[in-house]
């Protein structure tokens, strides 16, 4: 009979309760005592029928003991060990063993840990055999994974130097130099912890299969759009894209950016976790977000395998997506600052002292020059001929721009003798003409060009008042003159006498002053001296008409001639008339024109007290008879 | 939402979500998702509508976009008997693509009765491929509802 003779119901009860059993257990099962005696059994030869065989010694001393082994004989028909090696045929073990590993899977109850060792143990002793059979069946994935992490390490760095080539030159940059010295790290760790401002604003986990949302964590501040729908857009970008670019099934879209954001899309074989991340987010946080999502894959296989839209089945996810933000805040908090040493707390104090100073300085400096300005700008305004019409301050230069005079003075001297620094100031004129008293007078002296002799006076109303002696013909000409002079509006020279006019005067009295005396009864002078006046009275009526004619005059000249009362009236008449012709023929013979000369021939006595000369003496007897001459204008 | 182009797909799920109609036709390129809440005799399931592109001579109907669905509407528009033909060919298609999963034939524009093209007898054959069958009218806000809600109760009946 054998192990063929258990009876049908016993076995199935030993198959339920083998089903339940763990491999470690089964393991241990086989190597225990029952299985060794079960050995024993079989080495001896003992006959499973044999239920007569001789008894332990132990067991004889105990009749109770030995009635129990009868009776379990008697219900078993043979032994526990010889009925378990019965149910351990290969054949058996390896119709329950998948299902056994199913449901050791299904329970987690450490069959992973317990296979192991095994499998490593395999794998070793696979490679020793024949390495090529294993790296044949790995090549395919070798292939790949190598790419992606390379892609992935390259990724990093050129990321870390666009930073550190960003910041190497800013002023950020000094500080971190600065911090890099104090914290004892280099300073491209500095750059990169400074520099990894990102946030984590949202995170999806979606059901790969369907494109369910499984959980979506967000941080506060967020105002989500529909997680639900994101979830099934996102889903059917990826699609898109697989669809529409012809990748590998394995391949799928993995970072889609869009201005600030980047989204970090990490896929598994049935969840996908996507990050939305503010700022440059870096490769590390895909490193977190791929391990996240194993861990995921690990605890909630066949919860995930299931998955029909209802997401309290799997809340226990929330905390691995959670990690994926905290992850973004250890790396801002990763700098440490150092207390101060006491040296350096003086440096510090140093420094800030000098710059509270160096800004004190700076303001007092920045006041001063503005006052400087100021009051540049009024001594600009107090000159005449500068009119400023605007000023102001840009990037530490003051600019003005004004009028200006051809007569007012050098700003740029202005300048100079100002406070400010010229290089400082732009100035920029436009030219005009300024009607400021000082400069009319200017104008009408550099115009008119008078002689020392005439002082010119300048009204408030602009009226010139001239006084002293002049030509006439500087006259007429500054009189044309100043009537083209902008700003003049009158013309006085009611104290300017011009200097013909008194030269004429002058002759005009010697002319008239001068007598010339006749020897009684003749028309002859009495004198031989009275020859050289009559030739000086020629020269001053030649001076006189000249003058005449210069101050655009006319003149005659009449020629009074008395006779004397000795003879009768006719005669006397006669006589007078004579003398007259007698003066009269000489000046005409001295080149006097005959035009200018009136003779007035008078039968009377020249009264006495008319008579006196240049001299004043008393007539002598023989000189009562005289002539004189009249100017008239 | 599957279905011919301009069979009413996106209108259908305008009413339905936002209660709104539009005569402008605008073709709806790649896919476009909404979400309803609809209350069944179970707890409430929220649906997420994927308003498919329609299918026509330049472009099919992704199967990718499928993939997942719980259930899905099969949309024909009355006035033009083509877009059956186009319907059946999807049907075959989506089953193969993804397996028995609950559907509804949707026939459009009921508004337009006069015009239609579908006759009793096509009506007759969808029936006898026991195909479920809703006359609606996104225009008309017609069975819209009743459309949604019974393939909310075909997705509860197979759960």
């Amino acid at each position: 009979m054998g192990k063929q003779t258990i009876p049908e119901e016993k076995r199935l009860s030993c198959d339920a309760s083998l089903g339940v059993l763990h491999t470690d257990a089964i393991f241990s099962e086989l190597n225990s005592a029952e299985l060794n005696s079960a050995k024993e059994i079989n080495e001896k030869g003992i006959d499973t029928e044999d239920v007569s065989a001789p008894e332990p010694e132990q067991n004889r001393s105990d009749p109770t003991a030995a009635e129990l082994q009868t009776l379990r004989r008697l219900l078993l028909g043979t032994s526990i060990e010889e009925s378990v090696r019965g149910q351990l045929s290969p054949k058996v073990i390896g119709q329950i063993l998948p299902a056994a590993f199913s449901e050791a899977y299904e329970r987690q109850a450490g069959i992973t840990v317990a296979l192991t060792p095994t499998v490593e143990k395999a794998i070793q002793h696979s490679v020793q055999r024949d390495s090529a059979t294993l790296a044949e069946a790995l090549f395919p994935v070798i292939g790949p994974a190598t790419r992606k992490s390379i892609a992935s390490a390259l990724g990093s760095l050129v990321e870390s130097l666009n930073q550190t080539l960003e910041h190497s030159l800013s002023l950020e940059s000094f500080k971190w130099r600065l911090e890099a010295r104090r914290t004892g790290k280099t300073f491209a760790e500095v750059v990169l912890i400074r520099t990894l401002i990102y946030q984590v604003e949202q995170i999806f986990l979606i059901h790969k299969p369907t494109g369910l949302l499984i959980q979506h964590v967000a941080i506060d501040q967020i105002a989500a759009q529909d997680p639900d729908l994101v979830s099934a857009m996102l889903t059917a970008i990826q699609d898109f894209v697989q669809d529409s670019f012809s990748v590998n099934a394995d391949e799928s879209l993995d970072t889609l950016k869009l201005g600030d954001f980047t989204l970090f899309i990490e896929s598994g074989p049935q969840a996908v976790l996507a990050a939305v991340t503010r700022g440059t987010a870096p490769q590390a946080l895909r490193a977190t977000m791929r391990s996240q999502l194993e861990k995921i894959h690990a605890h909630f296989g066949s919860a995930l395998r299931n998955y029909a839209g209802d997401q309290t089945t799997l809340l226990g996810t929330t905390a691995y997506i959670q990690d994926c933000f905290q992850s973004k805040f250890k790396g801002k908090q990763k700098v440490e600052k150092k207390p101060l040493s006491p040296s350096q707390k003086k440096l510090v104090w140093c420094l800030a002292a000098l710059l509270v100073s160096g800004l004190c300085l700076r303001a007092f400096f920045h006041w001063q020059s503005s006052r400087h300005w100021q009051q540049f700008i009024g001594t600009l305004q107090k000159e005449p001929g500068l009119v400023v019409i605007d000023h102001s301050k840009r990037g530490g230069t003051f600019h003005l721009h004004g009028l200006r005079d051809p007569l007012a003075s050098d700003p740029q001297r202005l300048l100079a003798d100002s406070k400010l620094r010229p290089s400082r100031v732009e100035l920029s004129w436009s030219p005009y003409l300024s009607l400021a008293p000082e400069f009319l007078q200017y104008r009408v002296n550099s115009l008119l060009s008078p002689p020392q002799s005439v002082s010119i006076d300048l009204s408030a109303e602009g009226v010139l008042h001239l006084s002293g002696r002049a030509t006439a013909s500087w006259i007429a000409t500054a009189k044309r003159a100043s009537e083209q002079i902008e700003g003049i509006s009158g013309w006085d020279d009611t104290e300017l006498v011009a200097l013909e006019q008194e030269e004429f005067l002058k002759l005009r009295d010697r002319i008239e002053y001068r007598r010339f005396l006749f020897t009684p009864g003749t028309a002859s002078l009495s004198s031989p001296r009275y020859s050289q006046t009559l030739y000086n009275q020629t020269q001053d009526i030649k001076k006189l008409i000249q003058t005449a004619t210069a101050l655009g005059q006319e003149t005659t000249i009449t020629l009074y001639a008395h006779g004397d009362q000795r003879g009768s009236q006719p005669q006397t008449l006669a006589l007078a008339a004579a003398r007259g012709q007698y003066i009269f023929n000489y000046l005409v013979e001295q080149g006097i024109s005959e035009n200018v000369l009136q003779v007035e021939a008078q039968a009377i006595k020249t009264p006495t007290n008319t008579l006196a000369d240049n001299s004043g003496r008393r007539l002598a007897a023989d000189e009562e008879a005289a002539a004189y001459l009249k100017v008239k204008r | 939402m599957v279905g011919a182009f301009a069979t009413g797909k996106t209108s259908l799920v305008a009413r339905f979500v936002q209660g709104i109609y539009s005569d402008k036709y605008q073709t709806t390129v790649g896919v476009k998702i909404d979400k309803k809440v609809v209350e069944t005799s179970h707890p409430p399931i929220t649906m997420l509508l994927w308003d498919i592109h329609g299918e026509d001579e330049f472009q099919n109907v992704r199967m990718s976009y499928i993939r997942g669905a719980a259930a899905y509407l099969l949309v024909i528009d009355g006035t033009r008997r083509a877009t059956l033909e186009v319907a059946l060919s999807l049907q075959v298609r989506v089953a193969k693509s993804i397996g028995d999963i609950p559907f509804i034939a949707v026939v459009n524009k009921c508004d337009l009765q006069s015009e239609w093209e579908i006759t009793a007898k096509d009506i007759d054959l969808l029936k006898a491929k026991n195909f479920d069958l809703v006359r609606t009218s996104a225009k008309t806000d017609f069975g819209v509802e009743r459309c949604f809600q019974r393939l909310a109760d075909k997705i509860i009946a197979t759960r």
